[in-house]
């Protein structure tokens, strides 16, 4: 069975955690034992019952009620499977929530319809960045739907304030849904609310399971597969087939080093094959000049090779200043950084450039990166996988980004202080 | 319990596996003869050409089943294993926190330090335990071995994080996606050789295998690879059920695995 990755985004405390809880009840996918030990936990830090306890299973997040890194849990529903990604929806733990929801197909929002509640700068940074990492399906839940009286004007007022936002992101509104639910009480989960009669559409996993992934066409396109290094000198290497297929006798280029070499022998699970195909991951023979380093380097057709260079425009997202000695990371390989410009910043709450030549944590900017050795550089409308990187320095993790096309804005300044 | 696609899961974990081979120039993987470590191996010698790279690790407190030494030996010789053996002294109360936690972890780290080790490939798997559904596929560990879950580097796509604080080291979590059943169809498919104490006997067997402590039979009276898989698929309990350390406090789990607990 496939699974369907869907991430969980949102505000803290909007119930994401509570939600996924209430499903996996709902669904029979907690065992009796699970819930047991859920419903012992409520009961000895004096509350009532939390379905989030089903998952939040470190102490610190049951006793100050905050998800505090990633969890995923399997929901079987109808002849599917869906595993949901719960992340963190507090600011100081965004990378947690890009951790968990760089592995997911499609998304589900969550929006408290509570009345002080509602719409914030996180909600919508939530939104920026699963665009960004290439999540185009969303499912909003507007939850908490008990506390605002399960009134429709409730829902629809989280519908409008989020619609025109939705669009600027880039979501197109033919592939997102708005679902009106009570996590806590489990209304409109799987069963249609008696309490909302004025809803005229399905219930959230119904939903769900009704917006199509937008998956990667596997096993078109030209030829790309992605090299980790060698597992047996002198010529066997191991990869990953991105688009087309790798063919037994057939001529490759291998870039950045520009080699045309062929293809020898190719096993895939430990068994030789004539060809792989995405999304396999293979050990194969190459035949010809070989490079003393493959590692990071790029399979591809000689009939229609990748552009490789030294300079790439992106749209990144920073949860760190920049510093002076940052690398590329991509496809599990580095590239150091020689200098970066800042094109524009951009406010990921609204999506309107801002003024400003750095980008402050949690701010997003369009920026040029002059790379200390070549590599391939295509768009994410060319090849999504190869396209989105992440900036590292020796803290650790400065910034989510994806190459984007030529960016024709006017000055630029150097601001890599 | 949801059966995912073998083939995709076998992509992503011979993936992780060579990309932690390649990363490491020192990496060794932890065998404690149960079901999931010998996947791995499995896994591991179809990632590399039919041979397991890296010598195995096995954890020896001296308590484990006559039938795993057993199994060890007969496996070692079958796969050609470079087997190191750690022995680890039982000097407090035989269960749980104190037993697994401090005696085993001590037989590791010094066996880690003896080789210098710098990843240790574990077997650990997402839905055994909440805890463990919070891993990383890769994840550091401090020189004493502490896992610092509440700061863990971030893991993006295929970029898992390799950098190595002085002293320190990575664990590599090549099955984190599999399921229990996925991992008895896959030993089904591939014909894994498995210890023979997961079959039943006399009405029961052993759904998870620690050492002769901490470790109690459930009722069973499947007796082969597919009778469990039968019975896992209509069964509503869980995996851990015989494991005492699981039991003792809700949070036990996770200071074992915060000390540096496989």
């Amino acid at each position: 069975m496939r699974l369907k990755r869907t991430a969980l985004l949102g505000q803290k405390d909007h119930g994401k955690s509570t939600l996924l809880g209430s499903l996996l009840i709902e669904t029979g996918a907690a065992s009796q034992a699970r819930i047991r030990e859920a419903r012992r936990a409520s009961e000895q830090l004096g509350r009532k019952f939390e379905p989030a306890f089903i998952l939040d299973s470190f102490s610190e997040e049951r006793e100050d009620a905050m998800t505090v890194d990633t969890t995923r849990a399997q929901v079987p529903f109808g002849n599917m499977a869906f595993e949901f990604i719960d992340v963190p929806g507090h600011e100081e733990l965004m990378s947690n929530m890009l951790s968990g929801a760089s592995y997911a197909d499609t998304a589900l929002l969550l929006v408290s319809a509570a009345p002080s509640e509602g719409i914030t700068d996180q909600t919508k940074r939530h939104l920026f960045v699963a665009k960004l990492l290439g999540i185009d399906r969303l499912t909003v839940a507007v939850n908490k739907m008990d506390v605002a009286d399960y009134s429709r004007h409730a829902f629809e007022s989280v519908v409008d304030g989020l619609s025109g936002f939705l669009e600027k992101v880039g979501f197109d509104p033919s592939h997102v849904r708005f679902v009106p639910i009570s996590a806590y009480n489990a209304q409109n989960l799987i069963r249609s609310s008696a309490f909302m009669p004025w809803y005229g559409g399905q219930p959230l996993m119904q939903t769900l399971m009704s917006l199509e992934s937008s998956d990667i066409a596997a096993g078109g396109g030209a030829c790309l597969a992605t090299v980790q290094g060698y597992i047996e000198r002198p010529r066997v290497i191991s990869g990953r087939v991105l688009s087309g297929s790798v063919t037994r006798g057939e001529k490759v280029l291998l870039l950045p080093a520009g080699k045309q070499l062929s293809v020898g022998r190719i096993w895939v699970g430990g068994t030789e094959r004539e060809r792989t195909t995405p999304p396999e991951s293979f050990a194969l023979e190459l035949l010809g000049d070989l490079p003393v380093n493959v590692e990071g380097s790029v399979i591809c057709d000689p009939a229609s090779p990748p552009p490789v260079g030294q300079v790439m425009i992106a749209v990144a997202f920073f949860l760190n200043p920049p510093t002076q000695h940052m690398e590329l990371v991509s496809m599990g390989s580095s590239t150091g950084v020689k200098s970066m410009d800042f094109l524009e910043a951009i406010d990921p709450t609204t999506c309107n450039t801002v003024p400003g030549q750095s980008a402050q944590p949690l701010q997003a900017a369009i920026i040029r990166i002059a790379l200390e050795s070549p590599r391939v550089i295509v768009t994410s409308d060319e090849q999504r996988e190869l396209a989105r990187f992440v900036l590292r320095d020796s803290a650790g993790l400065v910034a989510v980004a994806v190459v984007k096309d030529n960016w024709s804005a006017g000055s630029s300044h150097s601001s890599n202080s | 319990m949801i059966e995912q696609d073998l083939n995709e899961l076998e992509n992503k974990s011979t993936y992780i596996i060579r990309e932690g081979k390649l990363k490491f120039s020192k990496v060794a993987a932890l065998w404690s003869m149960g079901k999931d470590s010998t996947t791995v191996l499995q896994l591991s010698r179809k990632a590399f050409m039919g041979k397991v790279p890296f010598p195995v690790i096995h954890i020896d407190n001296g308590i484990d089943f006559p039938e795993t030494y057993e199994f060890r030996s007969s496996l070692r010789d079958e796969w050609g294993l470079e087997l190191i053996v750690a022995k680890s002294e039982i000097k407090n109360e035989l269960s749980g926190f104190s037993c697994c936690g401090e005696n085993k972890t001590k037989a590791l780290q010094g066996v880690m330090k003896e080789y210098g080790f710098e990843a240790l490939i574990v077997s650990i798997r997402r839905d055994e335990h909440g805890i463990r559904a919070k891993e990383r596929y890769f994840s550091p560990r401090s020189k004493e071995f502490k896992w610092d879950y509440k700061n863990q580097p971030l893991e993006l796509w295929d970029n898992y994080a390799s950098r190595l604080d002085e002293e320190g080291h990575y664990r590599i979590h090549p099955i984190l996606d599999w399921n229990e059943i996925d991992i008895w169809r896959y030993i089904e498919r591939e014909k894994i050789p498995v210890n023979p104490l997961y079959f039943s006997e006399s009405g029961f067997r052993y759904r998870s295998l620690g050492c002769t402590h901490c470790t109690v039979p459930v009722q069973s009276d499947a007796s082969n690879v597919g009778e469990i898989i039968a019975e896992l698929r209509v069964s509503t309990s869980e995996e851990r059920e015989g494991r005492e350390q699981d039991k003792e406090k809700e949070y036990v789990m996770q200071k074992l695995r915060s000390l540096g607990y496989m």
